[in-house]
């Protein structure tokens, strides 16, 4: 490409929307290079003591935490996805929709919640004494491994149960009925057919429940299980050393990149075409007598482990502690504080994901594509990186602006910066960039291009056309956008932890507050704040998905 | 003087190993209809999207109306070439309703100066009555004409046609070719047609030329 040319697609591309994407990408990217530059300086004593005696176990744990919640998730959810997608039986379409429920139930609020219902003085073991049976500690030892595995089944495995079952329901009907016609029984058709078929839509949802693991603090933390994040905090507010924290992150975020590189690198090789987006519905087949009423139970049991009894339990409480903690001040802040922050993180969040993914429609070419990767890498960052991240940048920008502050008579040096409000509502935006713009994303591959093309025929620059076109057709997928967004900043737990400034609190650091307090009754109140409002969000989002459809 | 002059014009796409468009050069007298025949493939939809500014070319330069709208060091953007075409499915604002849809590129004008272009244009496209309707409420032919009123609206230098024929039933073309040769003759509009199909185009159009490969005849 000569220079001349090089001018005119200068020219031709150098918009306000273009230069706003890219400040957009930078800064996604700053505190996640910020991390990584960290490798580079030496390291002090501590990271020796860590190296030796706390990352190898830590890794360990990790690494059997996420094999075994995605092999369980992959399970549970693909056979609820199979069975209801494949299969008439009693009250199924209640369930279609009820097991997702436990989307709305933040792994951490179940996982003191079960921690108390099972302990000695909780629910189930009193009942059991009470009819007369002394059942032995072991058997409800939840505060483990296995047990934490089973709580992050049973709260994320909607995600896997969600994408397996879309899809087997509209784009897989074809292959199975001809399965059934060739003579295949259930089990073989399940096995040789719907499981290999499937493997994009259920890799897909584990990599959202791994994800979701990585990024865990509560659950571990709670359980008493050495994981990455949870090193990352003890070596922050254990042993008030940044500079290591920052150092395991930045480990910690190469391992990720690699996994996912290597992923991409295998499957490469073997792409699964049927994801073709071609619709084929598959028509359930009726099940009668046991097979029937197994169908039932295990939906029975799954909805009732993963939603009816944590939340009737949490109700339980709450009507206990209701006037305690729900008519006070406090919690009439706490419910301020959470509202405030989620809308303004999430007001950033759509803004950005509207300008970028616009931009990188229009410019299609490999820098759209970088830019639209670059906004949604926040969701594969656990929220503990991407806290160590933001708060080095924010250091780093506090020590730049020391002199303007000396000259605003603040005093010398002070962290203002760092200590605002403002840093815990950019990790928020930087982390959940994803959700809003795979939403944004989607609108705008619905409705294509030729809209916006037609309307730049027509006489208008690219702004007049987004307001006057692309906006009003992508209403439906903003909402949904803006409503997935408020609700993962709602649910949100370690960024806050990790961020907030001094004295102030949301319904969820509360929440975990009072539980690691052992005031669990306490706890319940914020955290069926929580779960109603993502309840209500999650029943509008299904709302509107289908007001969409129709 | 040529009214449109392609020169030498190149595109082709960065992963693919062939170009899609090589080396075209041709020219169109103002007021004139040309067709641009070729199998699907062959680079016709791709000729307008560079005429309209809606792809960048690899080479050569395009004037209308005795200005250069891209060469080495030009590129004029889309919504400033005048340039006005009807896409293949019409992309009509389904969010509007028709009269809107035909005012959506007068933003320029007074608003009795719109409201008299868009009873001009939907007398010329005999859409009388329909103004308020929403475009899932019309027929493929008179959605058609709706987004030719569209383009022609804002008074463009040339109007291009994107395989204008292919969302209609077989047994209504003969009547639509000739509405909408009877529409652009009105307008004496400049006009570039592009469309698989040879009937189209002598039906409706003054010169024909063929892009791609040639068919043996």
């Amino acid at each position: 490409m000569n220079y001349t040319r090089l001018i005119r697609n200068i020219r031709q591309y150098a918009n306000g929307w273009l230069i706003m994407s890219v400040a957009a990408a930078a800064m996604v990217l700053l505190p996640l290079l910020a991390i990584a530059l960290s490798i580079f300086f030496a390291p002090n004593e501590n990271w020796i003591h860590i190296t030796q005696y706390m990352v190898r176990d830590y890794v360990i744990q990790s690494v059997w935490l996420v094999l075994f919640t995605g092999a369980a998730t992959t399970a549970v959810g693909g056979l609820l996805a199979w069975l209801i997608a494949a299969y008439d039986f009693p009250l199924k379409s209640f369930f279609r929709w009820a097991l997702m429920l436990p989307l709305a139930v933040p792994p951490y609020i179940a996982a003191f919640t079960y921690g108390y219902m099972l302990s000695y003085t909780g629910v189930v073991q009193t009942t059991l004494r009470s009819w007369g049976i002394e059942p032995d500690q072991a058997w409800f030892d939840i505060l483990s491994l296995p047990g934490a595995v089973f709580i992050f089944t049973m709260f994320l495995y909607p995600y896997v149960y969600l994408i397996t079952r879309a899809f087997l329901e509209r784009q897989c009907g074809s292959y199975i009925e001809n399965a059934r016609l060739l003579g295949r029984s259930p089990l073989s058709i399940f096995l040789k057919v719907v499981l290999p078929l499937s493997r994009p839509a259920l890799a897909g949802g584990v990599t959202l429940v791994a994800f979701e693991v990585l990024s865990d603090y509560g659950v571990a933390n709670y359980y008493g299980i050495q994981t990455f994040t949870t090193a990352i905090f003890k070596t922050w507010f254990g042993m008030y050393d940044i500079d290591s924290a920052t150092r395991l992150a930045a480990w910690f975020m190469l391992c990720i990149v690699f996994v996912m590189l290597l992923e991409r690198l295998l499957r490469r090789r073997r792409r699964y075409s049927a994801t073709t987006g071609r619709y084929s519905p598959l028509f359930p087949k009726r099940l009668g007598g046991v097979s029937a009423a197994l169908a039932t139970l295990l939906c029975s049991v799954v909805l009732l482990l993963s939603f009816i009894f944590p939340v009737g339990q949490l109700l339980v409480w709450a009507s206990w502690t209701f006037h305690d903690v729900a008519f006070t001040a406090n919690f009439g802040l706490l419910t301020y504080n959470t509202v405030k922050v989620a809308l303004i993180a999430t007001a950033l969040v759509m803004v950005f994901s509207v300008i970028v993914a616009n931009t990188s429609r229009m410019l299609n070419n490999t820098v759209g594509i970088a830019l639209a990767k670059t906004m949604t890498i926040g969701y594969s960052i656990p929220g503990a990186i991407i806290a160590i991240g933001v708060l080095s940048l924010f250091i780093a920008l506090d020590r730049q602006l020391a002199s303007l502050y000396r000259s605003l008579g603040w005093g010398e040096s002070p962290l203002v910066l760092s200590l605002s409000l403002f840093m815990l509502i950019f990790a928020y935006v930087i982390r959940f960039m994803a959700t809003g713009y795979n939403a944004v994303d989607s609108g705008f591959e619905k409705i294509g291009t030729k809209f916006a093309e037609s309307a730049r025929l027509l006489g208008l620059g690219m702004t007049r056309t987004f307001f006057k076109v692309d906006l009003p057709l992508i209403r439906g997928s903003l909402a949904g956008g803006i409503i997935l967004t408020f609700v993962e900043v709602v649910k949100e737990l370690p960024l806050a932890m990790l961020l907030r400034p001094f004295n102030f609190d949301t319904l969820s650091t509360k929440a975990y507050q009072y539980a690691g307090d052992e005031r669990i009754f306490s706890a319940a109140v914020p955290s069926l704040a929580i779960i109603c409002v993502s309840l209500a969000s999650i029943l509008l989002f299904h709302q509107l998905g289908k007001e969409v459809r129709s | 003087m040529s009214y449109v002059e392609i020169r030498d014009l190149c595109f082709f796409y960065f992963s693919a190993k062939t170009s899609v468009i090589d080396n075209f050069t041709f020219s169109m007298s103002k007021g004139e209809i040309v067709g641009i025949l070729g199998e699907s493939g062959s680079g016709k939809s791709t000729l307008l999207r560079l005429i309209a500014g809606l792809e960048t070319p690899s080479g050569g330069r395009i004037r209308i109306s005795d200005r250069t709208v891209v060469d080495e060091k030009t590129f004029v953007a889309p919504e400033k070439r005048g340039v006005g075409m009807v896409f293949q499915d019409y992309a009509l604002f389904p969010h509007l309703t028709v009269a809107k849809n035909i005012a959506f590129g007068l933003h320029g004008l007074s608003r009795s100066e719109r409201k008299s272009r868009v009873r001009e244009m939907i007398e010329l496209v005999k859409l009388t009555g329909m103004e308020e309707r929403y475009p899932h409420e019309l027929s493929g032919g008179q959605q058609q004409r709706v987004a030719v009123a569209r383009a022609l609206a804002p008074k463009p230098d040339i109007l291009l046609l994107d395989e204008p024929f292919s969302n209609l039933d077989a047994d209504l073309k003969g009547a639509i070719r000739e509405e909408l040769r009877i529409i652009l003759k009105t307008a004496g509009i400049t006009c570039l047609l592009v469309s698989h199909d040879p009937q189209d185009i002598e039906a409706i159009c003054d010169r024909a030329i063929r892009i791609g490969t040639p068919v043996a005849r």
